[in-house]
């Protein structure tokens, strides 16, 4: 009984989305840009007349970022990132109560192997600073906080595989709290300074400049700490309990 | 300004993270400051743009006198539970960011903002839900819920390819009417399973009855809330509620359904899941009306509904498998609740049957009614059944049996609380609450005013367009 109703329930939906809701959507590659708000934020004029935008030339625009997927998550629409940045937050906590509470004291072992743990140590600042160098110049090329902060995470993984004793430390608790709040503080900096909370109150400089897209690469910088910190811990988490 | 009251709990739930506890002790605070800000600095009717961006292009936070009176109810909710539940481990940080997330989605006027808020909503309720080792339950509300999620986005992406912004206001604006309903459609399956109408709202008594102080009053009454608001804006304000009869036909449907299902409980936590379920569908079979003086009506249920279940599960979680004869605060608050629920005249929820009932019959609506007093019928067979069963228990055999089932040091332990096993926290603030429903029961246009602006100012799309205008675009 309950699969008929399943294959009901799947029949009535399937055709919902394929005899009502693909009509209304447009065909392939025929979407039309000039509609859309994100045609502007594309070409940085929102709140300006519409401009050439010139690598390396373009200066004091009203987001200075080169990287315009940074543009929208960490300056039009910072918003909604501070929000990611909490729904990562909620589920890092979540993974630790109830890894904690369903099956406390318990640690997962792995086999120890020298090539692995000398490698490793070779290894690990390299990665360490490959996951800087991606949030830090998240708005100049593809990245920025998040896949750096999962880098730099992923080598604190490489280090519990490859030796049973590392531990992360309170300190990443610590930096998580700093970076966190910090990204609110920049927040009221920004109504403190300008009267609107998450306004880029810094000057936006050159395109293409590392020193550029104003409170956009500080922003860049504390989610990728946090989002490091964050991600080593669950990591922790899953394998202690 | 408005920002505050999503930036100030966020800001102090990233500060908790390092100590376990430190969460639990801002709570209270935080509350208190936000309700300040929304009596003494923040009136309605403004805006603000997020960064400094236009409307149409970022995202902008709206104050108006729907999302007013909302906020502070809320946040007077939140600040109650704070006082009354046992928060341990870091449910106490979770709980700020909760508060952040009903504000913001509560003030949001953006549909890829109110999509993010209801993600983080949904995380912690998984959390929450897990509380008191009920791992299946949460499970089931996470497949439920992230579908319902998966919903809410697919409908955010089709308004923004449909009319080019994700601003609500301006969205209403441009989208072709054509593609709205199907849209609509999106958005009315994540709300179905949200506000837990049955089939979609299945997971809701596993969850509820988990035997945590805190889960059914966040999840049932906060978070309800919060979305009760958004499912008026989106389908009363901005869009049109899809086939509303049909809407109204399911709400029906649950509300027999799972009055039926809580007369067969054996649970008390199971019965009053299914009371709530029964509540919430009430209010939306109301809300699919879309009259004036029904909305109204279904906002006053809503809040005795709330303010109701609040008490009911508060001590139901606390007294375990104990009666009412050692504490008789308790005992009162609980029954005091149970009337209200069922709408004993001299009760706040006596006025919100009414006032429902009337509303209805004035725009001709009878199957609504019907459906209200066979509910009444069923609500108070089973509540007045629970009253009699947890008043008459005889309490030294409920003690022994209490403590056989924990382990033995703990039941010699038990015997000896006896006298307080409801926190201190917990009797004042449900005695408050029941308290609140008398007097409201003797005065009912303290809320009734309140609820008939807000059903008129959420049927007229207008004002709303004009003060996001006015914001320049």
């Amino acid at each position: 009984m309950r699969r008929v109703w399943a294959i009901l329930v799947a029949g009535v939906f399937l055709y919902f989305l394929i005899a009502q809701f693909l009509p209304i959507i447009p065909d392939f590659g025929n979407a039309d840009m000039f509609l859309r708000v994100s045609f502007d934020i594309i070409s940085k004029s929102t709140t300006s007349n519409y401009n050439v935008v010139e690598f390396k030339k373009s200066k004091d625009l009203e987001d200075g970022s080169a990287n315009v997927v940074t543009s929208i998550v960490a300056n039009y629409r910072a918003f909604d990132t501070l929000g990611e940045v909490t729904v990562l937050f909620c589920a890092a906590i979540g993974v630790g109560i109830l890894a904690s509470v369903l099956k406390p004291k318990r640690k997962i072992e792995f086999e120890e192997h020298r090539v692995l743990r000398i490698s490793t140590g070779i290894i690990f600042p390299l990665i360490l600073l490959f996951g800087v160098y991606i949030f830090i110049h998240g708005h100049l090329s593809p990245g920025g906080g998040f896949p750096g902060g999962t880098t730099i995470a992923l080598g604190v993984l490489l280090l519990m595989l490859s030796n049973n004793e590392f531990k992360v430390t309170p300190v990443a608790k610590h930096i998580e709290q700093v970076a966190g709040a910090g990204y609110v503080v920049i927040g009221l900096m920004g109504l403190a300074i300008g009267g609107v909370f998450l306004m880029n109150f810094l000057p936006t400089g050159v395109v293409g400049n590392l020193f550029s897209g104003g409170v956009v690469p500080i922003v860049y910088i504390l989610i990728g700490f946090k989002v490091g910190a964050e991600l080593s811990s669950v990591v922790s988490d899953l394998r202690e309990g | 300004m408005i920002a505050l009251l999503i930036a100030i709990p966020l800001a102090f739930a990233f500060a908790s993270i390092p100590h376990e506890r430190l969460g639990r002790y801002f709570l209270p605070f935080v509350a208190l400051f936000n309700l300040v800000c929304l009596f003494f600095f923040m009136q309605p009717e403004q805006i603000l743009e997020i960064g400094k961006w236009p409307a149409a292009y970022g995202i902008v936070l709206v104050l108006d006198s729907v999302s007013y009176p909302f906020l502070i109810f809320v946040n007077l909710l939140i600040l109650l539970m704070s006082l009354s539940a046992t928060l341990e481990n870091r449910y106490g940080t979770l709980m700020l960011v909760l508060t952040a997330a009903v504000n913001g989605i509560i003030l949001t006027g953006d549909f890829f903002n109110s999509f993010v808020f209801l993600e983080i909503i949904s995380v912690i309720a998984y959390i929450v839900a897990a509380h008191k080792d009920n791992a299946l339950g949460a499970f089931k509300y996470l497949i439920f819920g992230g579908i319902g999620g998966t919903m809410y986005l697919i409908g955010a992406v089709s308004v923004y390819i449909k009319a080019g912004t994700l601003n609500m206001a301006y969205a209403s604006f441009i989208t072709d009417p054509l593609a709205v309903p199907i849209i609509c459609i999106f958005f009315l399956i994540t709300f179905l399973v949200e506000l837990k109408v049955l089939p979609l709202g299945l997971w809701a008594p596993d969850v509820y009855s988990n035997g945590s102080s805190f889960t059914p009053v966040a999840l049932g009454s906060i978070v309800t809330v919060s979305l009760v608001y958004l499912f008026s804006r989106i389908f009363l304000n901005i869009f049109d509620l899809p086939s509303p009869e049909l809407v109204g036909i399911l709400a029906m449907v649950s509300i027999i359904f799972a009055e039926l299902g809580a007369l067969k409980q054996k649970n008390l936590g199971r019965a009053l899941s299914f009371a709530t379920i029964s509540g919430i569908s009430t209010v939306v079979a109301a809300l699919s009306i879309q009259e004036t003086e029904v909305v109204s009506a279904a906002y006053f249920y809503l809040f005795n509904d709330v303010i109701s279940k609040f008490i009911l599960f508060t001590l139901s979680a606390y007294l375990g498998k104990r009666g009412f004869k050692s504490n008789k605060t308790a005992g009162i608050a609980f029954t005091f609740a149970s009337l209200s629920v069922v709408g004993f005249p001299m009760f706040a929820g006596f006025w919100a049957k009414y006032y429902l009932l009337k509303a209805l019959f004035q725009v001709d609506s009878y199957a609504l009614p019907a459906v209200i007093l066979i509910a009444v019928v069923i609500e108070a067979g089973y509540l007045i059944r629970w009253n009699i069963e947890l008043w008459y228990k005889d309490e030294e055999e409920s003690v022994l049996e209490h403590g056989k089932d924990t382990e033995n040091e703990e039941g010699i332990e038990s015997i000896e609380e006896i006298d307080d096993f409801v926190p201190f926290g917990a009797q004042v603030v449900t005695l408050i609450l029941a308290l609140t429903l008398v007097v409201i029961g003797f005065m009912p246009n303290l809320i009734h005013d309140q609820t008939m602006n807000i059903a008129n100012n959420v049927l007229d799309f207008r004002p709303y367009f004009d003060l996001i205008l006015r914001g320049g675009m």
